[in-house]
């Protein structure tokens, strides 16, 4: 059994604690330099901060997607599958349906006082919402009973589909005409929009939210991971409860039967 | 689940694969969210428009009976004045076609009343053709651009 492996985390509990500090800090950075260092937009004023957040958010959501999609693909190889990947990719899609809705939240905020809405109905913003349930449809067929084989083939395969939706909000803005603005950074000219101290603090965003989004991942796997030891654990009780300590014991148990098992047995 | 029905005449006695063929349900429905998706980019690809252009909105103007629609362009400059019963009236343009638009309603924070020669101001204004021409406007957008740049107060002496 890989339980124990899985149980420490993706990082090992000191780079883990280590990359709690090092996302603290750079948030703290980041507030620094959004609220204080980094000047008003000549504009927007006070009300392109929200940018410094919205954006690395947004980039955050693209990244988990992306790793729940690399998960998904080393889980349905048969070569490389392994509960593993079915637990990466579900812990990052979790962490990126909340980046998703903070991105969606954050840019409300900053729309009403820019634009003068808090929503448009425009290609952007509607990808984006469909981005947040498409995962969030993603999260809730994990939970449907089956075997470990059978849903973690089904998440990894709707995992895949998913997806499809991330270039689309991406492009979204070059291809179809939107209220939202194009891209500032990497924009189909790749030239940035955005110079000197603000285009610092935006990268400083980016790299708070990808260390949070890095320390968020490997917290939320661990849990994934102690959950499922803990249903074995119980299961394991279960039948042991039932057939009595014989040979049938727990330890040749195989993750497809307890799995399988799972749906039936209440212990 | 499966024993319930009285001796089901066609139906085989599916105990086992049951649970996989529901997951080949489930798999099928994502297949066709997948195919829906798909269809979205390339059906909606350049008909998804927020607003209309100047020029596409004149162009449309005898054919559209007087339905609401999203106008889009920059202000021309020092155009912005104030009628006396309250509304405001500014011209739009695209660089083709310009509109004189009339504004009633709430007025955004960022929209500018001095918008100089060369300075781009790109407003969506959300309204209906109104009399001899001009856009009657209830809700202006400030469709703001991709830039950003610190305030230069330190160059006005």
């Amino acid at each position: 059994m890989t339980g124990g492996a899985r149980r420490a985390g993706l990082l090992g509990p000191r780079v883990s604690a280590t990359t709690g500090v090092a996302t603290a800090a750079a948030l703290v950075a980041l507030v620094v330099f959004g609220l204080a260092i980094a000047p008003p937009d000549e504009i927007q004023g006070d009300a392109q901060r929200i940018m410094y957040l919205h954006v690395p958010a947004a980039w955050a959501a693209y990244l988990a997607f992306g790793i729940t999609t690399l998960a998904s693909i080393l889980y349905l190889w048969p070569r490389t599958r392994s509960i593993v990947w079915d637990l990466v990719a579900g812990a990052s899609a979790e962490v990126g349906v909340v980046f998703t809705g903070l991105t969606l939240a954050l840019g409300s905020l900053w729309a009403r006082p820019v634009w003068g809405i808090w929503w448009a109905w425009d290609a952007r913003l509607v990808t984006t919402a469909v981005l947040f349930f498409l995962y969030l449809g993603y999260l809730s067929l994990r939970r449907l009973p089956g075997t470990a084989e059978s849903r973690g083939k089904r998440a990894a395969i709707a995992a895949l589909i998913a997806f499809i939706d991330v270039p689309v909000v991406h492009f979204s803005v070059n291809w179809w005409r939107t209220l939202h603005q194009q891209a500032t950074v990497f924009n189909p000219e790749l030239d940035p929009q955005i110079h000197g101290v603000m285009a610092f603090t935006l990268w400083l965003g980016v790299l708070a939210f990808t260390l949070t989004y890095v320390y968020l991942l490997d917290r939320r796997y661990r849990l994934l991971a102690l959950d499922e030891d803990r249903e074995e654990r119980e299961l394991e009780a279960a039948i042991r409860a039932r057939v009595g300590p014989g040979p049938a014991g727990g330890a040749g148990t195989t993750a497809g039967t307890t799995a399988g098992a799972r749906a039936g047995v209440t212990p | 689940m499966t024993a319930t029905a009285p001796a089901p005449p066609a139906d085989p006695p599916a105990g086992a694969p049951r649970p996989r063929r529901r997951a080949r349900y489930v798999v099928a429905a994502l297949l066709c969210v997948g195919a829906i998706v798909a269809l979205l980019v390339v059906g909606l690809r350049g008909n998804v428009v927020y607003f209309r252009t100047v020029s596409e909105a004149v162009a449309a103007r005898p054919t559209d009976g007087g339905q609401r629609f999203r106008l889009g362009g920059d202000v021309v400059a020092s155009s912005v004045s104030e009628l006396p019963d309250g509304s405001m009236r500014f011209r739009v343009t695209d660089g083709r076609a310009t509109v004189t638009v009339v504004h009633r309603g709430e007025e955004p924070a960022l929209f500018r009343h001095d918008v100089g020669e060369g300075q781009a101001v790109p407003v969506v204004c959300e309204g209906r053709w109104g009399s001899r021409g001009t856009f009657a406007s209830d809700r202006i957008l400030i469709n703001h651009g991709n830039e950003y740049e610190p305030e230069r107060k330190n160059f006005e002496s």
